[in-house]
């Protein structure tokens, strides 16, 4: 049984993203907003723990590091399970984060790609996939990425524009969504993180995955706390710690059952 | 301007391969042979070192380890700079081994492969070069030592190319082998198809193999360097080279200058 149905299927791989609406329930939003907010003290109160530390943008790098919930959430199968099998069964971790972008931050020309790596042909190629899990509301003006829907299979060579406001740029969505929302994208899609204009922060809690044969992001390196909190195979490879050309790890059914499971007891 | 000429980049790019004749000086080559005979001893000597052990097909892992000569090898100046046009500026090690093929090792058809095999997700293959392998030759390689097969153009086939079935690897149509005089050595594309074959003579082929790939890719396992290579390891490049550099962010090592 697969997690997505044909239609987010076409819808992935013609546009490059997909939202997938209200996949946290009230009990894990509760949760989850208090992990990020004893991971934010955390780290404010210590400014040798890894971050950008902007008038822009806060962004807590390595949030996995902080607390168990934020490890259990990486095989949340709905979520995990969608991107499983978009990226391959060789899946991995590359980086984690919390994003907060306060009210009034402005970004001028932040249209980028996440991927873009010599002699890889990216308009077929599939290297990444980042989640974006919504924990309060992001309104229209609030800085929701704004992304550039079929980008991710230009054909290399395509000039495009990148707008001082970043709305401006034609064609594009906004992913102002309601909290407990989660959204992907691929790693080669056009996006950019837009201006919050609004009165809230914007919180966003990111996991970007990859293949097991790539090297974990720059600084994401996971502790032997972290490794230690890793009990199926799934979890190990995720995290970077099997055999990086061998055999996948398995997601069937008690795979799903075992996450499901691990992060109900993580909610207790 | 960069070190392949035109009909080389043309070659490798259609091709998906290229020899490099007569890289090795005959004292160099002398160096490297006692080099790879002091790494064999020593690992017949213990079993606990890494390799594959089934005579005619015997396989040292890691062979960098074993002796400077052989680290040196990595960034030589009559190869390293191909490897380093073709695959880019971020290019990095993946896996070093010492290959020795004693006679009348039995094959089949099944042991034409591509590097990349079906351990890579999520590449386009054809269009992508994600790896480059290098092979210096320490034996002359002639057409019955056991050289390597490659069926040239395979590196853009499509992902769904019906391969013929062939019983012997030699039988395969269109494929070329790799001849060459030892000291020389050869370079292809990860993707391109290609087998090994039979020793029929009676000198053991022996050859060094170096897997370029990008410094965003992680080593094969067990082949990641030990403290000691790394103390060695006196150059950005060769930093970069053995995984010691950034995996994303930042410039790529510099060539070394000789």
């Amino acid at each position: 049984m697969t997690v997505l149905d044909q239609g987010q299927r076409f819808f992935f791989e013609c546009n490059g993203y997909l939202v997938l609406p209200d996949v946290l329930d009230a009990r894990q939003l509760d949760a989850l907003r208090a992990v990020c907010d004893e991971a934010e003290q955390c780290w404010r109160a210590d400014a040798s723990l890894a971050g950008v530390r902007r008038h822009d943008l806060d962004q807590v790098m390595a949030i996995v590091e902080y607390d168990e919930l934020f490890f259990t959430m990486l095989t949340y199968p709905p979520v995990f399970g969608a991107v499983r099998e978009l990226l391959g069964p060789d899946i991995s971790l590359l980086d984690h984060d919390y994003f907060i972008t306060p009210p009034g931050a402005t970004i001028h020309k932040g249209w980028h790609y996440d991927e873009s790596f010599p002699n890889v042909y990216h308009p077929r190629s599939r290297l990444m996939i980042k989640v974006f899990y919504v924990l309060h509301d992001i309104p229209a003006d609030g800085g929701g990425t704004v992304m550039l829907p079929g980008s991710h299979s230009f054909a290399p060579g395509w000039t495009l524009p990148n707008p001082p406001v970043p709305e401006d740029m034609p064609a594009s969505v906004r992913m102002n969504l309601r909290a407990g929302c989660a959204y992907f994208m691929a790693g080669r899609l056009f996006h950019s993180v837009g201006n919050n204009l609004s009165a809230r922060q914007r919180k966003l809690l990111i996991y970007t995955y990859g293949h097991k044969w790539m090297r974990t992001w720059d600084g994401y390196e996971p502790s032997e706390r972290v490794q230690s909190w890793a009990r199926t195979p799934m979890e190990r490879q995720l995290l970077g710690l099997t055999d990086p050309y061998g055999r996948n790890a398995g997601w069937e059914e008690k795979e799903r059952e075992e996450s499901l499971e691990a992060i109900a007891e993580a909610l207790e | 301007m960069g070190v392949l000429t035109d009909a080389q980049r043309i070659a490798f790019e259609s091709n998906g391969y290229l020899i490099l004749h007569d890289v090795l000086s005959a004292d160099e080559l002398a160096k490297v042979r006692a080099a790879a005979n002091r790494a064999e001893d020593r690992w017949r000597a213990d079993l606990s070192l890494p390799g594959y052990r089934e005579w005619p097909f015997e396989e040292i892992d890691a062979i960098m380890e074993y002796d400077d000569v052989l680290f040196d090898l990595v960034e030589h100046p009559q190869v390293f700079p191909y490897v380093h046009e073709v695959l880019g500026p971020d290019v990095q090690l993946i896996d070093h081994a010492y290959y020795m093929t004693g006679r009348d090792g039995a094959l089949n058809g099944s042991a034409w492969h591509t590097d990349l095999g079906n351990r890579i997700h999520g590449i386009y293959r054809p269009r992508s070069t994600l790896m480059v392998r290098a092979i210096f030759a320490l034996e002359d390689i002639g057409a019955r030592s056991g050289p390597t097969l490659v069926l040239p153009g395979s590196h853009r086939y499509p992902d769904d190319f019906d391969l013929p079935q062939v019983s012997d690897p030699v039988e395969m149509p269109g494929s070329v082998a790799l001849e060459c005089a030892a000291g020389s050595a050869y370079i292809y594309n990860g993707n391109l198809l290609h087998a090994p074959s039979t020793n029929r003579s009676n000198v053991t082929r022996r050859v060094l193999l170096f897997n370029y790939g990008h410094r965003w890719m992680r080593m094969w396992r067990g082949h990641g360097p030990s403290a000691a290579l790394i103390a060695k390891a006196g150059t950005p490049m060769r930093q970069q080279l053995i995984g010691q550099w950034r995996a994303y962010y930042g410039t790529n090592a510099p060539l070394s200058t000789a």
